[in-house]
């Protein structure tokens, strides 16, 4: 319950700036180890977070409303402390009320209904040769969400989101491979229908994984499929414009607005606006309303990713991109759906003219030093490229190299938009997001095991 | 509601029942550059019920223990299956030991991280980016109606820097520091994190090719949390999801020698007993190269009718338990003859990407040095099992980060590209 009358006092403390976000969320987690409904977890929690702007920044959570204002207070005490004072630019209040509105509430439906579409994924790889063992995970969440500052703004807010994980492990001969595979949106339970595509896709995976060899080390021209794309404009590009790691000094990208930073085939979104998707938000976790940023037009940094701090440091227009994972944490620069706007090449023609590369698929995920820009991360599958034509497949293939220089090596992009579902752990704070994008063509640096 | 009062009412709708309750307190001081960035403070209460009935589980968890809650938990076991291997443990002995607990108030810790960052100022060409200083406290209460009730209290510290050296580079630096008791030092923290950054400037390209390579403790641990750890999870095993299966009293790595051993003094992950309430005893898994054991929870253990090591874990009241080491001690016999011609790791970029069935990985580093001197760009990849049956040499440099507990080790050549 939302006890208005200490919010009303804690927002009245003396600060230069003050917000309190309540939050109520219900979830169910059902993980459905090799057929059986093992771990059923269901629940409920609550809490406030206040965040207080002095000097520096203070910030409080606890899931106890009488102990809101104490701790309030102690923020406000600290948040008067160092020599620093952040800039912060005033603006007016918003009262609004948003919903994502889900056709089928995760609260109405059964809980025997959930556990069905592990077993259904189950049944579905079971009988499939070399198959050992399977795990799925159902996740649902739904959260409400009063956001409330001392500027008066007031947003009420509610968001469902599903979730459904697969991961499939195959054995032949001692060597045992696994195949992951993720789905999920902004939605109610209708969204999961199909939980056995998800198993087969995954089972799919773990097999062609059984019969690949090891990549070879080096570096080679690659394509990128749209997933892996994603992954490395998440990753390489996107944690390098939010912000935050410019100010710190911890990007490659900073004082480069305006410069040709990726070759001209390169365009780069964040649009948290995208009906359904797993990113989704209409305001971000500072009360500020979401829109569509450009990155990268045609090659030329356009924009970094922004806070109400950031965009007041440096003197540029909020991107509404401050997100944090629940109550219990101040937001912080975030991306959304991240992707790279398809071309109009066809796979064909990606691969056309590579005399001896790699193609890579899907994403183990993966580490990005901002700063120095550099990236690795692991794919999922790949095939090696000869003579134009998909050839061998391969596995365990790490991919790495200099952020800025793969992206001005990007001489093609591939037609169809292909997004996927992940939580990205910027700060040990796990927040959904999406990315993707059309399949690249490049060059990159190829580390395998032989 | 009190804890005996929700077991009492909880007997009487269902077979067994345990209560979990955590109640945690965070103290946080960021840095950014020269500055405090944030001051945050976090206070969390929070109870996972789980109960059994039929020999189905249910569990439900709350910030509040009321009727409601009980109810759900009960009404979820109603939709569970059946499944025989679930297990609540009886009354234990604990080990007594006083746990290390301390206070400190928020000016203290606004000092310490001005500490941290201001350390940065005697090091000429290097800049703190990000840092932080955390400390917290936290009880835990695993109470069941089989008898058992325990309660422990305990109190940890950390502090971490990032840093950033511009002319020659941009290169970078990073050290971390965890204790169970206010022991740490800011100043090394800083001094460490400025030094390998310094250290890493202008660095050469490496040729590829294969290399020993001898990864510090920071290393150790980011690989083995993720490439060698979970082969001993006994739901891991049971499950043909580890290459150790069937391989207890085999020789599987040349002379190593692996202890899971919560009741270590001084340990970061030592405890008096586990989240399910099991005393901590102390598990040999490798010894000398011969695998002895695997890692058991009760459900794991029920499901082979042995007896649990004490590793179930939950990362919060809202997690069921699962296996987890505590600390992963590693020990060898053989010593690190010579660190030349060998490159020397202090980190990993992407450990989290190896296969844990496998062992399989390829990681880029971070402040890697040959024969001395910084190396541009290397990407190591190898196989955990092999290397470990391949012959490894020890350091003498013990750390613990994270669960793991190891000085620097030597591998034998590893493929290596540039």
């Amino acid at each position: 319950m939302l006890e208005e009358g200490s919010i009303e006092r804690v927002l009245s403390l003396p600060a230069r700036f003050i917000d309190v976000t309540f939050q109520s969320s219900s979830s169910t987690t059902i993980v459905t180890k090799d057929g059986r409904a093992k771990d059923i977890s269901t629940g409920r929690s609550s809490g406030y977070g206040i965040r207080v702007l002095d000097r520096v920044w203070g910030f409080a959570s606890t899931n106890k409303p009488g102990d809101v204002l104490e701790a309030a207070q102690r923020a406000c005490k600290a948040a008067k402390s160092g020599d620093d004072e952040v800039p912060f630019n005033p603006r007016g209040g918003v009262v609004d009320r948003v919903s994502t509105r889900p056709r089928v509430p995760p609260a109405e439906v059964p809980l025997e209904d959930k556990i069905e579409l592990g077993r259904r994924a189950y049944e579905s790889i079971k009988d499939i040769d070399s198959v050992v063992s399977s795990s799925f995970t159902y996740m649902d969440s739904t959260t409400t969400k009063v956001y409330m500052n001392s500027e008066g703004t007031r947003i009420e807010s509610d968001h469902t989101r599903v979730a459904f994980f697969a991961s499939v492990f195959a054995r032949r001969d001692g060597e045992l491979q696994v195949g992951s595979e993720r789905t999920g949106a902004t939605a109610g339970f209708e969204f999961l229908r199909e939980p056995e595509r998800a198993a087969e896709k995954a089972a799919g995976k773990a097999l062609r994984l059984l019969e690949a060899k090891s990549a070879p080390s080096g570096r080679y021209r690659v394509v990128l499929d749209p997933q892996l794309t994603g992954v490395f404009i998440h990753e390489a590009l996107g944690h390098a414009v939010e912000a935050d790691h410019v100010l710190q000094g911890e990007s490659i990208l900073e004082g480069r607005i305006g410069e040709e930073v990726a070759s001209r085939e390169v365009t780069v979104y964040d649009d948290p606006t995208i009906e359904g998707s797993f990113g989704f938000y209409i305001y971000d976790d500072e009360g500020t309303r979401a829109g569509r940023t450009t990155v990268i037009e045609k090659g030329v940094l356009k924009s970094y990713l922004h806070s109400r701090e950031t965009s007041s440091r440096l003197g540029m227009e909020n991107t509404g991109n401050a997100r944090a994972q629940g109550f219990e944490y101040q937001p912080v620069v975030r991306m959304s759906n991240t992707h790279l706007a398809p071309g109009s090449a066809e796979l064909e023609e990606l691969l056309e003219g590579i005399d001896h590369g790699v193609y890579l698929l899907g994403s183990k995920g993966g580490e990005v030093d901002t700063a120095k820009g550099v990236f690795q991360f692991s794919a999922e599958e790949g095939f090696l490229i000869e003579k134009g034509e998909l050839t061998s497949p391969v596995k365990d293939v790490a991919l790495s190299g200099e952020t800025l220089e793969i992206l001005k090596k990007v001489d093609a992009v591939g037609r169809g938009l292909g997004m996927h579902i992940g939580f990205c752990g910027k700060e040990g704070q796990a927040v959904p997001v999406g990315d993707g994008g059309g399949a690249i063509r490049t060059y990159a640096t190829v580390g395998g095991m032989r | 509601m009190m804890v005996e009062e929700a077991l009492k009412r909880l007997s009487k709708t269902a077979d067994e029942a345990e209560i979990f309750h955590l109640r945690t307190r965070t103290f946080t001081v960021k840095t950014k550059r020269y500055g405090i960035d944030l001051f945050k403070e976090n206070s969390s209460e929070g109870y996972g019920i789980r109960v059994l009935k039929n020999h189905r589980m249910g569990f439900y968890f709350s910030n509040r223990l009321d009727g409601d809650a009980l109810e759900m938990a009960v009404k979820v076991a109603g939709s569970a299956e059946e499944d025989r291997h679930h297990a609540l443990p009886g009354e234990q002995r604990y080990l007594d030991r006083d746990q290390p607990l301390f206070e400190m108030d928020v000016e203290e810790g606004i000092k310490m991280a001005g500490e941290l960052v201001g350390a940065c100022r005697d090091h000429k060409g290097v800049d703190p980016t990000a840092g932080a200083l955390s400390w917290s406290t936290s009880q835990t209460t695993v109470a069941n109606t089989k008898g058992l009730y325990a309660v422990k209290k305990e109190a940890s510290i950390s502090a971490y820097l990032s840093t950033v050296a511009k002319n020659g580079g941009p290169s970078t630096g990073f050290h971390f520091q965890v204790s169970r008791r206010k022991d740490i030092d800011p100043l090394e923290v800083a001094g460490e994190a400025c030094r390998l950054a310094l250290s890493s400037l202008n660095p050469a390209r490496l040729e590829a090719g294969e290399m020993p390579v001898i990864l510090r403790p920071m290393a150790v641990a980011e690989l083995f949390e993720y490439a060698l750890i979970p082969s001993f999870s006994a739901d891991n095993v049971q499950r043909g999801r580890s290459k150790l299966q069937g391989m207890v009293d085999e020789e599987v790595f040349s002379d190593v020698t692996i202890v899971d051993d919560p009741t270590m003094e001084g340990g970061l992950m030592s405890e008096p007993f586990d989240d399910e309430g099991v005393a901590s005893k102390r598990t040999v898994l490798v010894e000398k190269g011969i695998l002895r054991g695997f890692l058991y929870d009760m459900y794991t253990a029920a499901k082979e009718g042995c007896e649990s090591t004490g590793n179930g874990v939950r990362a919060s009241h809202s997690s069921l338990p699962q296996v987890g080491p505590s600390n992963f001690i590693v020990t060898g016999g053989q010593r690190i003859e010579s660190e030349e011609e060998a490159l020397v790791v202090h980190g990993l970029i992407g450990a989290h990407t190896s296969n844990p069935i496998s062992g399989d990985f390829s990681c880029e580093t971070r402040n890697a040095y040959l024969n001395g001197r910084p190396v541009k760009k290397a990407i190591i990849s190898g196989n955990i099992f092999t290397i470990l049956q391949g012959g490894v040499g020890f350091g003498s440099d013990v750390r613990q980060y994270s669960a793991v507990v190891s000085p620097s080790i030597w591998l034998p050549p590893l493929s290596v590209s540039g």
